[in-house]
């Protein structure tokens, strides 16, 4: 225990200090982070705040179906956490030089696993953990919740919660790799993705929003009671489920049952601990060693790629040497892959679960209005993403070989160019493919605007994750993962939030009004002109702002 | 003493390491030779506990280094040829760092650092933060941390890389000091200058498997019977 303190002080320390050359570039650079971290903790709680609002008084969902959306966003979350932290955990526990470093002291492997795992969980979930939090207080704030009973819920309900979730990656991680080195990694990624697949979509087929929006308002407008015989007995026993029941139960001033769900979670967690620091004990040492065996084993599967490079090629000769790199780059590090696939996976399944989305709230075009939006913003959540994990990493990962480029005769827009253009096609492709399997269940009209507004969020959010990659570019690090959740990358993500919800602000109140006017057939494009116009300049100059950053790292001192 | 009984690495159908045996006494300066892929790096780092081994055992002074990997740890000081530093941290605060793993206690820490400090005058700079150490700085800082808990067998690959010659003449001093002491030095380098200066006996690995293993006096003596410099006997006994 001695040792696990000795490093975990000598880790803090190092993590605490401050950048001993203060230029007035970093103050302002750091106070500039500080103050988008406060603005938008402060944005989340208000939000929040809003939207219980208006959940409550104008849309009348009544407490239970409010908690059961509450339910359902907390499973979205608890799965972006569990497969967050199944890659970075990958990155931090194995690929990392401190741990080959302490695998060479006389460390326990089992304290290495405890100490990166901690240090994985709050790297990969702090920002996650942050808007929760915000949320939370939002919540607490709305239903008046003491200041015992809001901490008591972050305490022993919230951050058990997003423990287990963590854990129950890093976990997943462990047996990945202990069957891989039997059977080779590509059989275990798919069936892995296979079952996540499953759990996704058997959530949401047993959850079944509509039927549950149809049968709770048959009771309107008494629809504050618990309405528990709907929801399947497997809902009923999933963390997210016991974490909005706990707060559903202290908002009826019924402690006794809501502390029956809090022990749920925390006795949950405490299993999963268990079962982590078990397994971490008698796999990790095991798992880290097969590393070498594993990458060889794939490195001979792919000796047949070499000739890409010797193929002839439409492209001009710069354009092909770049693509071709970044190309094999990307093929070959599987994190990126494996990365990839999630979210295209994630896309994918979203897209399916968007199967009737207009039905809900028909009649209600208060209701409409919340679930269009709400659909919309996790349509820019996911490419914004996408961005932030391929894009903002681009320059970073340049790395010591970036004076190959450097010192190449390649003007600097050429080469960005050559970098940026793959991935913004992609995003691009991506946010098409969302929006119009979010809008064409409405109308024409909404396509067309979705699809117009995917143009300069794909445009914006590249543009600026492109340029924050440059201007807290990290050319020591290796691993995308730790370049794309890095303080940067945070503070990159933070200003995309605020980008879209800028851009979902503007859509607000032509969308209400469209649906509105949609009830009485009178509803047209017209309403929608001036916010595209203003979202179609915002995004200009956020392109062009951010593109110039990009640039100007390239030409700084390397 | 440092002894591999039949070492062998393979990674899928490649074979790194092949069946290797070698011993190496208390207080020797071993050079490991051989040319790039070789399995010099794979050797030491299974020597050291970051790779398993596919068969054969390797044992320090009786530990066997994969039944009881902590034991035979703490009996090695391993200066990887890409050292890993934090960032923010002092070298002075990586050497206490470095100290406590191995649970030395701070006076005797005191003791050692200020030992070390002055054998590879590193005193100028020992308490800038690494993040502004050039990769001779690194080197050096790393080698003192190795040897900070007196270990018995010290594990090097590649210790002059990024080195300017009055370092590497200090190192070189240094590690002849270290060897007369009584500990036992493995070092795995590309020059065979320094092997040739510093070492008392080396191997050369080639493909995995050890070609030669003699004291450097018979290297000397095959030098001067084939009359060639040790370079192109190098290329001679490695060539395909």
């Amino acid at each position: 225990m001695l040792q696990i303190f000795h490093i975990l002080r000598y880790k803090f320390l190092a993590f605490v200090k401050i950048q001993k050359n203060l230029s007035l570039g970093i103050i302002t650079r750091s106070l500039g982070a500080s103050l988008v971290y406060i603005a938008f903790a402060v944005g989340t709680y208000i939000f929040s705040h809003a939207i219980l609002q208006y959940a409550l008084t104008q849309t009348k969902i009544g407490l239970f179906l409010l908690h059961q959306f509450i339910s359902m966003a907390l499973f979205v979350f608890f799965v972006t956490v569990n497969i967050g932290n199944i890659i970075v955990s990958y990155s931090t526990l194995y690929k990392s030089g401190e741990v080959t470093y302490l695998m060479t002291k006389p460390v326990q492997p089992a304290k290495i696993f405890l100490i990166k795992f901690l240090d994985n969980f709050f790297y990969s979930s702090a920002t996650l953990i942050m808007i929760l939090l915000s949320a939370i207080l939002a919540y607490a704030h709305y239903f008046k919740l003491g200041f015992f009973t809001t901490a008591a819920v972050i305490l022993f309900d919230f951050l058990p919660f997003i423990f287990s979730a963590g854990l129950i990656g890093v976990l997943i991680l462990l047996l990945v790799l202990r069957v891989a080195t039997r059977i080779g990694l590509k059989p275990v990624i798919l069936v892995l993705a296979t079952g996540y697949f499953f759990v996704f979509f058997g959530f949401f087929r047993g959850t079944s929003p509509i039927r549950l929006v149809n049968a709770v308002l048959e009771h309107y407008p008494d629809v504050n009671q618990y309405f528990g015989n709907l929801l399947p007995l497997g809902i009923k026993l999933l963390p997210n489920n016991w974490l909005a029941s706990s707060l559903f139960w202290i908002v009826k001033g019924n402690l006794a049952e809501s502390a029956r769900y809090i022990f749920y979670q925390f006795g949950f967690c405490l299993f999963f601990l268990g079962v982590t620091l078990f397994l971490g004990y008698r796999l990790y040492y095991q798992t880290w060693l097969s590393l070498p065996a594993l990458k060889s084993r794939r490195s001979q599967n792919r000796l047949s790629d070499g000739a890409l490079f010797a193929q002839s090629s439409i492209f001009a000769p710069r354009t092909e040497a770049i693509l071709k790199r970044d190309l094999l780059n990307f093929l070959r590090e599987p994190s990126q892959i494996v990365h990839f696939a999630v979210m295209i996976f994630l896309i994918l399944i979203f897209v399916g679960s968007l199967t009737r989305v207009s039905l809900l709230g028909a009649r209600n075009t208060q209701l409409q209005t919340l679930i269009y939006l709400t659909v919309y913003s996790f349509n820019a959540f996911l490419i914004s993403s996408l961005a932030l994990r391929f894009v903002y990493p681009l320059i970073s990962l340049e790395g010591p070989t970036f004076w190959r480029l450097r010192s190449a005769p390649i003007p600097a827009h050429v080469l960005m160019n050559r970098k940026v253009l793959p991935f913004f096609v992609i995003v691009l492709i991506a946010g098409e493919f969302l929006s119009y399997f979010s809008n064409y269940h409405f109308s024409r009209t909404l396509t067309v605007v979705g699809a117009l507004v995917i143009v300069c969020m794909s445009s914006a959010l590249t543009s600026l994750n492109f340029g924050m990659g440059g201007a807290f570019a990290n050319y020591s690090e290796k691993s995308p993962i730790r370049i794309s959740s890095s303080q940067g990358a945070t503070l990159s993500f933070l200003l995309s939030l605020i980008y879209i919800v800028f851009v979902i602000a503007l859509l607000m109140f032509p969308i209400k009004i469209y649906f509105e006017d949609s009830a009485a057939g009178i509803a047209g494009f017209a309403l929608f002109r001036n916010a595209l116009i203003i979202i179609t300049i915002v995004s200009v100059i956020i392109t062009i702002h951010f593109y110039r950053m990009g640039l100007r790292s390239f030409r700084r001192d390397f | 003493m440092l002894q591999l009984n039949n070492v062998s690495k393979n990674f899928g159908s490649f074979t790194a390491v092949d069946h290797i045996n070698l011993v190496v006494p208390k207080g020797e300066l071993f050079g490991f030779l051989g040319p790039n892929g070789a399995g010099k790096t794979t050797t030491i780092k299974m020597i050291v506990g970051l790779y398993s081994l596919t068969s054969g055992t390797i044992s320090l002074n009786g530990h066997d280094v994969a039944a009881n990997p902590l034991e035979a740890k703490a009996q090695i000081g391993y200066i990887p040829d890409q050292p890993f530093l934090y960032d923010k941290l002092t070298g002075r605060e990586f050497l206490y760092f470095s100290g406590g793993l191995y649970g030395l206690p701070k006076s005797r820490l005191h003791n050692r650092i200020a030992e070390i400090v002055e054998l590879l005058k590193i005193g100028d700079w020992l308490d800038q933060r690494t993040e502004e150490y050039s990769q001779g700085m690194r080197q050096r800082i790393t080698i003192a941390s190795a040897f900070l808990h007196e270990p018995g067998l010290i594990v090097i690959d590649e210790p002059m890389v990024g080195l300017d010659p009055q370092t590497a003449h200090i190192v070189k001093q240094f590690l002849r000091l270290q060897a007369a002491r009584g500990t036992t030095i493995f070092m795995s380098t590309h020059s065979l200058n320094v092997a040739e200066e510093i070492c008392s006996r080396v191997s050369i690995i080639n493909r995995g498997r050890i070609i030669f293993d003699d004291k450097i006096a018979a290297l000397e003596l095959l030098k001067s019977q084939k009359n060639h410099n040790f370079e192109q006997l190098f290329i001679e006994l490695t060539a395909d």
